[in-house]
């Protein structure tokens, strides 16, 4: 036994988790799975040598995924998971498979102009066509589970040339030099302080972790500035695809309306906490989601919960980080209204309510109608902000893009 | 001027650094499975795990990266911080007693500045590119409450030399004398080790900011790096504050070794107890509050020094 077939064995593997319209369900088995096994998640495909895909993949996300399987470094392994699947044994055999990748296919990095052209849906004149690199080990994709740095689809050059040109502000190159590798360079426009500084297009999803199913968030950045930003939904849902957390069942367990308003509650606030780099509460967080799922409201979850949410509702680090931040008017559906500090203040609340059984069920918020708002308030609420600021809110806001589907099934079903 | 280091001394250094940054990353991934429900025990071999993982793993290349720059940035991580403990005293000895070993240990720190730039700005991504952005917003923002509080310090025994501040803690030791510089101190270290709250640079939300490209060995010594800095900035706390070797009973290595694991356990603790500052909101507390804060503690220092 050879000293890389002995350090393959002792590797842990490190996945990358990419969920579809539709994977809620399955997003929420992998990530109870992996906590168990204490297997961290990869935040980049570059940083992982697993590919966990949850859900349907159409037409433009499997395109999407083409793009992280081509980032993931050898050795590799790709886990495609569907409803009717086991999840722990998948993630065994594609654990196990890594294990026994004794021969690594060294990729070779491709030479740069093997880049072919891609459309320019966008119209912003870059300089060059949009292009992206076929290739193994070196990046193509501007989705930015990764790279926002190349994106080819927007025609808009790279972030290569924008960083060699735009990092002071001066441009060092000339406009339209080529960079080393053939990219093309940023355009340039004026910035909020009237400056001439390059600009960047870059895309945040549909495969981003704690970043919800299905959005993408296409902005046009000047350092880490958004000028502006477009949402839209990658991919649909089978129409047979009942929303997550309203479904009836989940393990044959019958759920409440509370619990399951609380689990969606825990859900989303679990992912804005991993967002504002509070790891540990988000990872507890999810504990919490996952045992409430399991088994219901117990009373040692009751507990754990009430210290949980005490902790997290007195940071002010936490509120200090949000405070202010994509506030929205009140005449939005009530989930939405206020700063990002009162998004997850109220998601707090519905979790108490749980914790402590008190009040009647919340009427059920209309995630649909949510969504479908979010989606329009989300270009003007990201205009202006830095990227920080841009994933909390979005991470605050959390449009289940699950729940217009659904609900428009069930309106179609009568 | 004490003795030198004998040479297996020198030899060990670093790899007691790496032993104890081991501990840290390990007492790190206990902490997340604890936080998650997962037992914590068999979490103690993660990062062994990982290294294992990150040695077979195929290098990354990208075509327009500034390859030199983004490999050397993640290189100079490790070596800053092995290097910043050459002037650490272990048993009244350092492998250098510069005679301006404060100096030299932020000059180590400012070359952690231009790593975590370059290992950013080389790798082609916006993702790494905005995470050295906000690395050097943090470097303004904590380099110079840090440097106040290593200047109280050094102000506190008249001498920029590592051995004699230690010798000036014979009668109190400067965290008692100054508790302001040593909470800066403290909350610096997390800073330059891009840790805990301060770790905007490498950030979840950016995918891993600065050392978001960095795949295989290259992500192996880059993180690895992050911890071995952190591990230095601890260790260096023991001499400047916390009275060096000082102790009832154990030899005075122990005792270095033995402060330098507590003060390193309470800094990964804190990290995890906190969620991340946006360095565009701390930016002014720095300024606002740090700055005068280490300068009246620097100023109360002189006073005192002079009187006593």
């Amino acid at each position: 036994m050879d000293v890389t077939t002995w350090l393959l064995r002792r590797a842990r593997p490190r996945p990358f988790v990419v969920t579809a319209l539709g994977g809620t369900g399955l997003r929420i088995a992998v990530e109870d799975e992996l906590r168990r096994r204490s297997w961290q998640p990869a935040l980049t495909p570059v940083a992982a040598d697993m590919l966990v895909v949850c859900g349907p993949s159409d037409g433009e996300l499997a395109q999407v995924l083409d793009r992280v399987w081509e980032q993931i470094p050898e050795p590799r392994v790709r886990v495609l998971l569907d409803a009717r699947d086991d999840v722990a044994r998948s993630l065994n055999e594609g654990s196990a498979a890594l294990a026994e990748s004794a021969e690594i296919p060294r990729r070779e990095p491709p030479l740069a102009d093997s880049a072919h052209p891609a459309p320019d849906p966008s119209g912003h004149g870059g300089a060059g066509s949009g292009r992206h690199e076929d290739s193994g080990a070196a990046d193509a994709s501007a989705h930015s589970e990764e790279h926002g740095a190349h994106d080819r689809s927007e025609g808009a050059g790279s972030a290569a040339a924008d960083e060699h040109g735009g990092h002071s502000g001066h441009d060092m190159h000339g406009g339209g030099a080529e960079m080393p590798g053939g990219l093309p360079m940023a355009e340039r426009a004026a910035d909020r302080d009237g400056l001439t500084l390059d600009r960047l297009h870059a895309e945040l999803g549909p495969a981003l972790p704690d970043w919800p199913a299905g959005l993408r968030v296409s902005l046009t950045l000047q350092g880490d500035v958004v000028h502006d930003a477009a949402a839209s939904v990658v991919g649909a849902p089978p129409a047979d695809t009942a929303r997550f957390w309203t479904a009836p069942h989940l393990g044959g367990r019958e759920r409440g309306g509370l619990s399951a308003e609380a689990a969606a509650a825990l859900d989303g606030m679990q992912r804005l906490l991993a967002v504002a780099g509070w790891s540990d509460a988000a990872a507890t967080g999810r504990r919490l989601r996952d045992d409430l799922l399991r088994r219901g409201p117990r009373e040692t979850w009751r507990a754990q919960c009430r210290r949980w949410t005490r902790t997290v509702r007195r940071s002010r680090l936490l509120r200090w980080s949000t405070d202010g931040l994509g506030s929205v008017a009140p005449d939005a559906p009530e989930a939405l209204r206020g700063d990002v500090t009162a998004r997850w203040k109220r998601r707090l609340d519905t979790i108490e309510a749980a914790a402590a059984q008190k009040g009647a069920a919340p009427t059920p918020t209309d995630a649909g109608t949510a969504a479908q708002c979010a989606l329009d308030l989300l270009p003007s609420l990201l205009a202006g902000q830095e990227l920080a600021a841009v994933r909390l809110i979005v991470a605050s806001l959390d449009p289940d893009l699950e729940a217009p589907v659904a609900d428009g099934a069930e309106a179609h079903h009568g | 001027m004490g003795e030198p280091m004998p040479l297996w001394g020198v030899l060990l250094l670093p790899i007691g650094l790496l032993l104890l940054g081991y501990g840290a990353a390990a007492w790190s991934a206990m902490l997340t499975a604890r936080a998650g429900g997962a037992p914590a025990s068999a979490a103690a071999s993660a990062p062994a795990r990982e290294t294992a993982r990150l040695l077979v793993e195929q290098r990354r290349t990208i075509p327009g990266a500034d390859t030199v720059l983004w490999r050397l940035g993640g290189a100079a991580v490790p070596v800053a911080a092995i290097l910043s403990v050459l002037v650490l005293p272990v048993a009244g000895r350092s492998a250098a007693d510069l005679s301006v070993g404060v100096v030299w240990f932020n000059a180590m720190e400012v070359l952690i500045w231009v790593a975590v730039w370059t290992v950013g700005w080389g790798a082609d991504s916006v993702w790494g590119l905005v995470g050295a952005y906000r690395f050097l917003v943090q470097g303004l923002a904590y380099a110079l409450p840090h440097m106040f509080a290593l200047t109280t310090a050094a102000l506190g025994a008249g001498s920029l030399r590592v051995s004699d501040i230690v010798q000036a803690q014979e009668g109190v030791w400067f965290a008692a004398l100054m508790p302001v510089a040593f909470g800066v101190y403290l909350l610096s270290a997390m800073a330059m080790a891009y840790w805990g709250p301060f770790d905007q640079a490498v950030a979840r939300d950016l995918a891993g900011g600065a050392g978001a490209e960095l795949a295989g060995v290259d992500r192996l010594v880059f993180r690895a790096g992050r911890y071995l800095m952190l591990t230095a900035a601890a260790a260096m706390a023991v001499p400047l504050f916390l009275g060096g070797g000082a102790g009832p009973l154990l030899p005075e290595w122990t005792w270095t070794v033995l402060k330098a694991a507590a003060v390193l356990a309470l800094l990964v603790w804190l990290g995890h107890r906190l969620p991340t500052v946006r360095m565009d909101r701390f930016t002014e507390v720095g300024w606002v509050v740090l700055i005068p804060a280490t300068l009246l503690q620097a100023l109360v220092v002189a006073i005192f020094a002079l009187v006593v």
